[in-house]
């Protein structure tokens, strides 16, 4: 049945769905996850890496960028659509500076996002956006922020999110173990987004990408080194908790 | 901006008209016969086959593994051992079809006959070719036309999109990758997984090849794993592991101690061609 309702993207289906929205919602787990952090002072963008080939330069494969000096933005899905997205959103920043003279709040960029996904499922002729975007900043006020986009159009705030492959597993595992303590520091924020990826990363922190925003600051990229020590630190918590639970059993 | 119709028309297709001459000698020569499998042994497999009482290659177990998820898992977990190629089966003479013994790269589409050094009765067919429907009897004919398959077992791995799978149950709560299996009459054991439930069927060269053995009363048993990606993914290759529980795979395994990093090589052969999804 859905096959005679899902070619073109105006048309309902006698049940009310619309396919190739949510065709393009299985697009985006087709690429690899993003997950992001709201603290209380930080923002965390973590994303796994895609392997890239010998000859290719790693710059131009990046999941994780820059809409403004405040906003910043991970996403899953085809490259591509997310490249038109960017260069859009980037533009809608500029052009609210100068227009309003006040940088964009986050709901506003976010929004604009979503109303740009949303009018090409609406329209004869296009396919929807096959991304689903986390964007993270600060609004002028300092209240920091995390949005996520998806590609039917809709957007809504959260504490901690993931997108793309096995987002479910890493939404899971941010339920269990997001707390407002946890929110309270900077460290323990990006421990949780790190963490939280390597519920479903493959292998190490080779292929774990990680940013951090702090109010007033600009994004921050997180170096090899730097991840490397947190998961040494990662490490060590689990080896710690293994040994207590070894001590409680046999006490 | 114009667009074009949103209705999945618009494509415009030049019909050519039998009212206007076309140039004669251009159309006999493109329209070759429709071609047909070719098996080609190894010179020592020719030998083999010339010195045997029956023009065959005596074989207890045959495993015809067909597409990359189905090759990868052999490959990790059984081809670590000690291999000789016997011979390949070529479908066709275009441009890109490979029709020599030199490109073994796992990515390649190839069609080789392998033999395990240690179990030279075992015999397996690593299929990475699209063998085109109109080759695939004539492939499957030829794949047994010089192998004794009185005595063997044929198991045979393959993989399909999980939305090719029809079930009352919706997939969400399905979890994907899974395997289903098909058996022949003749073999009397059960597959490691359930049965292929109505109406999914199987398609294509496995189904060509399980119908064969049918036929001829050859125990054989198709495992089949659904999974949600075009691209070769670890979750899809290890789905097959329960397989080297069964027959006729588990005489035949040896424990592969890289197999973690084959896999990962394996998957990041082909991934790195992938730039479409970020």
């Amino acid at each position: 049945m859905s096959s005679r309702y899902d070619r073109a993207i105006t048309v309902f289906s006698p049940d009310g769905h619309l396919f190739q929205v949510e065709y393009a919602q299985e697009a985006v787990k087709k690429g690899s996850t993003a997950v992001g952090v709201r603290g209380k002072d930080i923002v965390v963008l973590g994303v796994e890496k895609k392997a890239i080939a010998k000859l290719q330069d790693e710059r131009t494969v990046r999941k994780i960028c820059l809409l403004d000096d405040h906003v910043a933005m991970a996403f899953a899905g085809l490259t591509a659509d997310a490249r038109i997205l960017i260069n859009r959103a980037r533009v809608e920043c500029q052009s609210h500076r100068l227009t309003v003279e006040d940088p964009v709040t986050l709901e506003y960029i976010t929004r604009y996002i979503a109303t740009l996904k949303q009018r090409y499922t609406q329209s004869n002729g296009r396919r929807p956006f096959g991304i689903s975007c986390l964007i993270v900043g600060f609004d002028y006020d300092g209240t920091p922020h995390l949005y996520q986009t998806d590609p039917s159009g809709t957007h809504h705030e959260w504490k901690a999110n993931a997108t793309g492959r096995s987002a479910k597993t890493v939404r899971e595992y941010l339920e269990k173990h997001y707390t407002d303590e946890v929110a309270d520091s900077d460290a323990e924020s990006i421990k949780l987004a790190l963490k939280a990826l390597l519920e479903v990363v493959q292998s190490g922190s080779k292929n774990v990408e990680l940013a951090v925003m702090r109010r007033d600051e600009p994004l921050k990229m997180l170096s090899v080194d730097e991840i490397e020590k947190i998961m040494a630190e990662v490490e060590k918590e689990k080896e710690e908790e293994a040994e207590k639970k070894k001590k409680t059993k046999t006490s | 901006m114009a667009a074009p119709l949103g209705c999945g028309y618009g494509d415009l297709v030049l019909a050519s008209s039998r009212a206007v001459d076309d140039d004669e000698e251009e159309e006999e020569g493109s329209q070759n016969p429709s071609p047909s499998a070719v098996l080609r042994w190894s010179a020592q497999a020719k030998q083999e086959i010339s010195e045997s009482p029956n023009d065959c290659i005596e074989c207890s177990a045959l495993i015809v593994s067909i597409g990359p998820v189905a090759t990868g898992f052999i490959h990790t977990y059984l081809l670590h051992q000690e291999t000789e190629i016997l011979g390949m089966i070529g479908s066709g003479l275009s441009e890109d079809t490979c029709n020599t013994f030199q490109q073994t790269s796992p990515a390649d589409a190839t069609c080789f006959l392998h033999r395990l050094k240690s179990a030279p009765s075992v015999i397996l067919c690593q299929c990475n070719v699209d063998v085109p429907p109109e080759m695939m009897f004539s492939w499957t004919q030829q794949l047994f036309s010089c192998i004794n398959i009185r005595n063997t077992y044929v198991g045979i791995l393959a993989s399909t999109p999980v939305s090719e799978y029809r079930s009352s149950i919706s997939l969400s709560d399905v979890t994907v990758p899974f395997l289903r299996g098909l058996k022949t009459n003749q073999f009397h054991g059960k597959p490691v997984c359930p049965y292929l439930e109505q109406p999914n069927t199987a398609k294509g060269l496995p189904a060509s090849v399980l119908t064969h053995c049918q036929v001829y009363r050859v125990p054989a048993v198709l495992y089949m794993c659904y999974s949600d990606s075009i691209y070769v993914e670890i979750p899809a290759i290890k789905a097959f592991l329960p397989v080297l529980k069964g027959t006729p795979f588990r005489d035949i395994v040896q424990e592969n101690p890289h197999a973690d990093i084959t896999l990962r090589k394996l998957v990041e052969l082909r991934a790195l061609q992938n730039n479409l999804y970020t």
